[in-house]
């Protein structure tokens, strides 16, 4: 019984991580529908803007979380305006706008090797190891604040998208950005806005995740996977369906780290991933695949 | 020719019913008309048959085949041959290349017989005059080997017709074949259509353009909502008060 | 000089590679973000048996050929009943899992210690032992990626992928099998890649996961874009740039990790700009993107 609590605990930790990660790259992505591989660089900078402010001023953890994740929506709100508007204005192809994010990811996470190097480092100001039972599982205080902060956080915008004029805005663009011009909304800001909130989004995620497990700065490949998979698996076009496919990726890694060696559980998690498109291929939650083949 | 038909076909897309039970005896002979209001289902109708859209119940048969379900590559070597509503051509590379992708049972397309040439150049020589036959055959023979994405609207819908002539088919499917072409454009494409039908290929095609259907259609089928409401020559048919209606309304 | 010769070794096992990439994303049009993890796939295939079951460097090089053969396969053959954009995400996929596995299973790879000791190759009784004998071999690999590449390029297969590239549907229509073009253009583009990683993993003698990851696959592949994709010089002109200028940073006397970074953030602010303003590469004639 205590294992099956434990895995619960377990797989709630890493599924709101991955739930909450999904849900930022589903904001970016339902808007701009294609794959933003920058948020990987995102997640290692926002990271690092902590682990630098907490290693300037000691005890300032609440500002210095705050500035990190306020940087990661400034740089992803940044480079949509500086670089993938341009680059749209152009040419819609997501090819195009794909590459452009593998080349600002590569620019941009090496930058990150180059001043702090490449080994592991730690958050410091809050224990890692220092946790507390719950119903006979243990589960450490920055991953109870994890389940928390990302469950918040993704209720927050599932609001938001459904209730605020943003929100509404960001809904119209992402289905049909031609139509929602002609009713008078900017499309670009909207664009900009959304790199905005789903940058700062895997900020938050980046910097739970230092603090538990450290950071280095090839840290925000995995979570990319995992955001990727989450949405896909979860249902494309639905925030809800992203964050249950987090949940759903989550819980399916920590069961097989359970059963096989850890290091089959990506696979796993992968295997998951042709699974679910292979039976429902809309995702979880996702409306049936529209084919605008023909 | 093998007998196309359809036997109570249901698609729905999001909410529309696409087709709402459509049966249709397709003729083995001549060319067919399918007319219709916009979101009659017509298009959805030629894309369920060529196996471009699964339909969600009812069945497509060519002959003996069951084509309802099969892979659209599948269908199309069983002899359906088709063209797009939006006029798909390859555009960066030449009239001549994409008549010859239409060319079936190339070996060159396979990796061994790409790898390693055995017979490949004298195939290539083959289908090379096959299509500039073709070519000649639509009227675009001084135009192989420039890009295909170069050309006039009139001359890519001709192109697209070589194409769709060159898979061998004994069924062609047109989408709106003779739509958005200029004045001097229509009644080449149509003589074209009637030189298909005395070399004993099955047309069917899809046209807003009723006085072209009037002009070349033996049969017309008029598709409404989802439904066939009506199937029979064109001066039977297109006399009907309630097929015009059906279109103003 | 031997270290020109290195250079040129490793220039010339980059076009490989990129060549190799160019099949797939250049004239297939799929964009892939693991060919280092094929690369890697076949140097440790190749590394293994020749140290564990002491292979010739052409059984290893088989052996590699078929582990990546199989795997791509695994890669690609779901795709064809899934979405459209779910093979680029399969391949990327792929590497971080490769790289996990490879990092983890101690067992098998000694995980981030790396294989040592890896035999040089003997090639029909020949062995290639000097630096000059390597850049041979690399140079003669080049060439022979190039030549398989560009022949399926001009052949009926190529003309197909050419199409496949602008429409996937509209072949279909033309009763070709637009999954089984994708499947053995992967499939080849897979068993270059490891072609081109045993050769690596026989000259430099010791590999690890390092070498096989996201970021190199981004590397060539950047190559591949770079240089101009489907074109005949692209990936070569792709290489040899992306090679060579940064070795020139080594002159300016920046210590070598620095100018590891530096290098990378070239690469990536090259390819930002080339995204920007021209797409189509440096010498590349097609059209990318719609």
């Amino acid at each position: 019984m205590a294992t099956i609590v434990q895995l619960v605990l377990n797989s709630l930790v890493a599924g709101t991580g991955y739930g909450l990660l999904a849900v930022s790259f589903a904001v970016v992505y339902n808007v701009t529908h294609f794959y933003n591989f920058l948020q990987a660089a995102v997640y290692t900078i926002a990271a690092y803007i902590a682990f630098t402010l907490l290693t300037v001023m000691s005890g300032g953890a609440p500002l210095a979380i705050l500035c990190a994740v306020l940087g990661a929506g400034l740089l992803g709100g940044l480079m949509e305006l500086c670089v993938y508007t341009r680059i749209r204005a152009r040419t819609g192809s997501p090819d195009i706008l794909l590459l452009t994010s593998l080349g600002l990811l590569v620019a941009l996470q090496n930058c990150v090797s180059l001043v702090f190097g490449d080994e592991v480092k730690m958050l410091a100001g809050w224990n890692p190891r220092e946790g507390f039972s719950f119903l006979g599982g243990r589960i450490t205080g920055i991953q109870a604040t994890t389940v928390v902060v990302c469950f918040v956080l993704y209720a927050a915008v599932a609001w938001g998208l459904r209730h605020t004029s943003f929100g509404k805005a960001l809904r119209a663009v992402g289905s049909d950005a031609t139509l929602a011009t002609s009713c008078g909304v900017n499309s670009a800001q909207i664009i900009v806005g959304a790199s905005f909130v789903g940058s700062a989004l895997v900020g938050m995620v980046a910097v739970l995740a230092a603090y538990d497990t450290g950071l280095q700065p090839t840290m925000g490949f995995n979570a990319l996977l995992m955001g990727i998979v989450g949405m896909i698996v979860g249902g494309i076009g639905t925030i809800t369906g992203a964050f249950v496919g987090g949940l759903a990726i989550g819980f399916v890694q920590q069961a097989s780290a359970w059963l096989l060696p850890s290091k089959w559980q990506d696979a796993i998690v992968f295997l998951t991933l042709m699974l679910v498109l292979l039976l429902r291929p809309q995702g979880i939650l996702g409306s049936a695949v529209r084919r605008r083949d023909v | 020719m093998e007998a196309l038909r359809c036997d109570s076909l249901q698609k729905t897309f999001d909410g529309t019913h696409a087709l709402r039970g459509v049966t249709l005896q397709f003729p083995s002979t001549g060319i067919t008309a399918i007319i219709g209001p916009n979101g009659a289902g017509k298009t959805t109708l030629l894309n369920v048959i060529t196996g471009f859209v699964r339909p969600d119940a009812g069945q497509c048969f060519l002959g003996q085949h069951v084509i309802s379900r099969m892979a659209p590559h599948r269908i199309s070597s069983l002899g359906l041959a088709r063209t797009f509503q939006d006029l798909r051509l390859i555009q960066q590379i030449t009239v001549l290349e994409n008549v010859m992708l239409g060319r079936p049972n190339q070996r060159g397309e396979h990796l061994f017989y790409a790898l390693f040439r055995f017979g490949v150049k004298a195939e290539e020589g083959r289908n090379r005059e096959g299509a500039m036959r073709l070519l000649q055959f639509v009227g675009l023979p001084g135009k192989a080997d420039e890009l295909a994405g170069e050309l006039s609207y009139g001359e890519q819908k001709l192109l697209t017709l070589a194409c769709c002539m060159a898979t061998d088919a004994g069924i062609l499917l047109l989408d709106e074949p003779v739509s958005g072409v200029g004045a001097e454009m229509a009644p080449r494409i149509m003589k074209l259509l009637r030189r298909l039908r005395d070399d004993g290929k099955v047309t069917i095609f899809i046209e807003h353009n009723i006085s072209a259907v009037r002009e070349i259609a033996d049969v017309v089928i008029v598709m409404d909502e989802g439904k066939v409401i009506a199937q029979g020559p064109p001066e039977e048919v297109l006399g009907r008060p309630e097929i015009m209606e059906a279109y103003l309304a | 000089m031997d270290y020109i010769l290195h250079i040129i070794i490793l220039a010339s096992i980059y076009t490989s590679l990129a060549v190799s990439l160019d099949l797939l994303a250049g004239h297939a049009g799929i964009l892939s973000i693991s060919q280092a993890a094929f690369c890697g796939l076949g140097a440790y295939t190749s590394a293994l048996l020749a140290l564990r079951f002491g292979l010739s460097f052409l059984g290893g090089v088989l052996g590699g050929i078929l582990t990546a053969t199989l795997f791509s396969c695994l890669v690609s053959l779901p795709s064809t009943r899934l979405r459209g954009d779910y093979l680029i995400i399969a391949t990327f996929a792929f590497q971080v899992i490769l790289f996990n596995i490879l990092n983890n299973w101690i067992e098998l790879t000694r995980g981030p210690l790396g294989i040592t000791d890896i035999p040089q190759p003997v090639i029909l009784g020949l062995a290639v032992q000097s630096q000059a004998g390597f850049v041979a071999l690399a140079a003669a690999f080049a060439g022979f990626t190039y030549f398989v590449v560009w022949r399926l390029a001009k052949s009926p297969f190529g003309r197909v992928l050419h199409a496949m590239r602008e429409d996937q549907v509209l072949i279909q229509s033309f009763r070709k099998d637009a999954n089984r073009f994708k499947v053995t253009a992967f499939a080849v583009s897979a068993a270059l890649a490891a072609i081109a990683g045993s050769l690596y993993a026989h000259y430099v003698t010791y590999i690890d996961p390092t070498s096989f990851t996201v970021m190199e696959s981004i590397l060539i592949l950047s190559m591949v874009i770079i240089g101009g994709p489907g074109s005949p010089w692209g990936p070569l002109v792709g290489a040899v740039v992306l090679v060579t200028l940064p070795e020139a940073l080594r002159f300016i006397g920046l210590p070598s990790s620095v100018a590891a970074n530096l290098r990378q953030i070239f690469y990536g602010a090259l390819l930002v700009i080339m995204m920007m303003f021209r797409p189509r590469g440096l010498v590349g004639r097609y059209g990318f993107g719609r």
